[in-house]
């Protein structure tokens, strides 16, 4: 009987033990990077010999949805996918790698890319990067003082670094993930960045677009999205600062009337 | 070759300046126990965030077995990471920083803390803070564009307003 009790008592604890040991996993298992993406030189080799070509073929059936030369064919107000033309390749390899990892959680997009391989995703995102960004689609004269102000100089109170360090004046991106951002829809910027404040969104390593989205308040991404989509293919440095405190766009120039001759 | 006197003179006088300086420094250091970091631990940068230490969700600070603090950070263009710090005043902080790209530097502003992030190298700087307050930390190497803007918060709190946001965190 005793015999009996002895066993049934190591049986428990060792139901315990492996109770706490399958907990302990889990709890270390929550410890995951963001993204997988990691910028090695074979990684970078990949896109280096990338085979355009092939980029193109594969590119061809994500036309539907992001357009021939990657830019969304459908109105941008009923649309919130992103345009790819002139995007960094670094940038469109690892939002894909992401996505097949589901580190990025998009169900219609594992789907389509699942199968690729990692030289496919590399072909494809340096076919992307060979297109010319697209053309603005907000005018210019919409852009707040206030986006400038966070693009050019960010915001030291809030400790909001300006989007241009990373993403360039004129939002063009830089090796060797840091997205394109010129030209890009409004309503595709406004889902990610407020994926970002809301913690939907989690791929960005070291959480640096969710730290500087949780400070952003939604007017502020609102009025980011029109500058970033008043830029593109075509425009030149769009904003720039004057000496005086105070920030405004870049007015053209007034032509200069031509001197009276002097009788 | 002829070498005219005074300029003889001032040749000499600046070679005896340089050698002043460079004993005055090396006095000032063994007398001081300044030395160069002594930690010499490898790190490959470019999967620093798949190790197990620099992962994301392990950075911040933590409590040894010896009642001492770790602190594990990432520089990385542009921001360090934890990017708010909170740690406890008067106790011994060890840092661990690493870079996840090019060369940095963390410079806390009125602290003895100031260590040089070199990419594929782990910094281990061993402090103690020994003020209430909130510091601004500083890259103090040109690191790109955003170098400007690369900074973070440290905050030193007493020992009870420190276990009391652990148990917040918790």
């Amino acid at each position: 009987m005793q015999k009996t009790l002895n066993n049934q008592l190591k049986t428990i604890i060792a139901l315990f033990g492996v109770l706490a040991l399958v907990v302990v996993g889990i709890s270390s298992a929550n410890a995951e990077p963001s993204s997988n993406v990691a910028w090695t030189s074979e990684t970078r080799n990949l896109l280096k010999n990338a085979d355009i070509a092939n980029g193109e073929k594969i590119a061809n059936k994500c036309g539907s949805c992001h357009g021939e030369d990657g830019t969304d064919a459908t109105p941008i107000e009923e649309e919130d996918t992103p345009f790819l033309a002139g995007q960094i390749a670094h940038a469109t390899y690892k939002q894909i790698i992401d996505y097949q990892d589901k580190k990025r959680d998009d169900k219609m997009m594992l789907k389509k890319v699942k199968s690729l391989s990692k030289q496919d995703v590399a072909d494809v995102s340096a076919f992307y990067a060979t297109q010319a960004l697209p053309m603005p689609s907000v005018d210019a004269a919409k852009v707040t003082p206030e986006a400038i102000r966070l693009v050019t100089r960010g915001d030291g109170d809030r400790f909001l670094p300006p989007c241009a360090g990373c993403h360039g004046l004129n939002g063009e991106g830089s090796i060797v993930d840091v997205p394109a951002l010129a030209g890009q829809n409004t309503s595709y910027f406004i889902t990610t960045m407020t994926a970002y404040k809301d913690e939907d969104r989690e791929n960005d390593i070291y959480s640096r677009m969710r730290f500087i989205a949780s400070i952003l308040t939604e007017k502020e991404i609102e009025e980011l999205a029109d500058y970033y989509a008043s830029t593109g293919t075509g425009t030149e440095l769009l904003m720039v600062e004057s000496d005086e405190e105070e920030v405004s766009p870049v007015e053209p120039e007034e032509p200069k009337a031509p001197a009276e001759p002097s009788s | 070759m002829h070498v005219d006197g005074t300029e003889k003179k001032w040749v000499i006088l600046s070679f005896m300046m340089a050698f002043a300086m460079m004993g005055i420094l090396a006095a000032y250091a063994i007398n001081k126990n300044i030395h160069p970091p002594s930690n010499v631990e490898t790190i490959d940068s470019t999967t620093l965030h798949l190790s197990e230490e620099f992962n994301e969700d392990n950075l911040g600070i933590e409590k040894e077995n010896d009642g001492s603090y770790r602190v594990t950070m990432v520089a990385a263009r542009y921001g360090f990471f934890p990017h708010d710090l909170k740690v406890p005043v008067g106790q011994p902080i060890k840092f661990r920083i690493a870079s996840a790209d090019v060369l940095h530097g963390v410079h806390t502003a009125n602290t003895n803390m100031n260590t040089m992030v070199v990419p594929g190298y782990i910094s281990e700087v061993n402090t103690t803070f020994p003020k209430v307050g909130r510091f601004p930390m500083y890259c103090n190497e040109y690191c790109g564009l955003g170098h400007d803007y690369m900074w973070s918060r440290l905050n030193v709190v007493s020992m009870e307003d420190f276990e009391k946001s652990l148990k917040e965190a918790d």
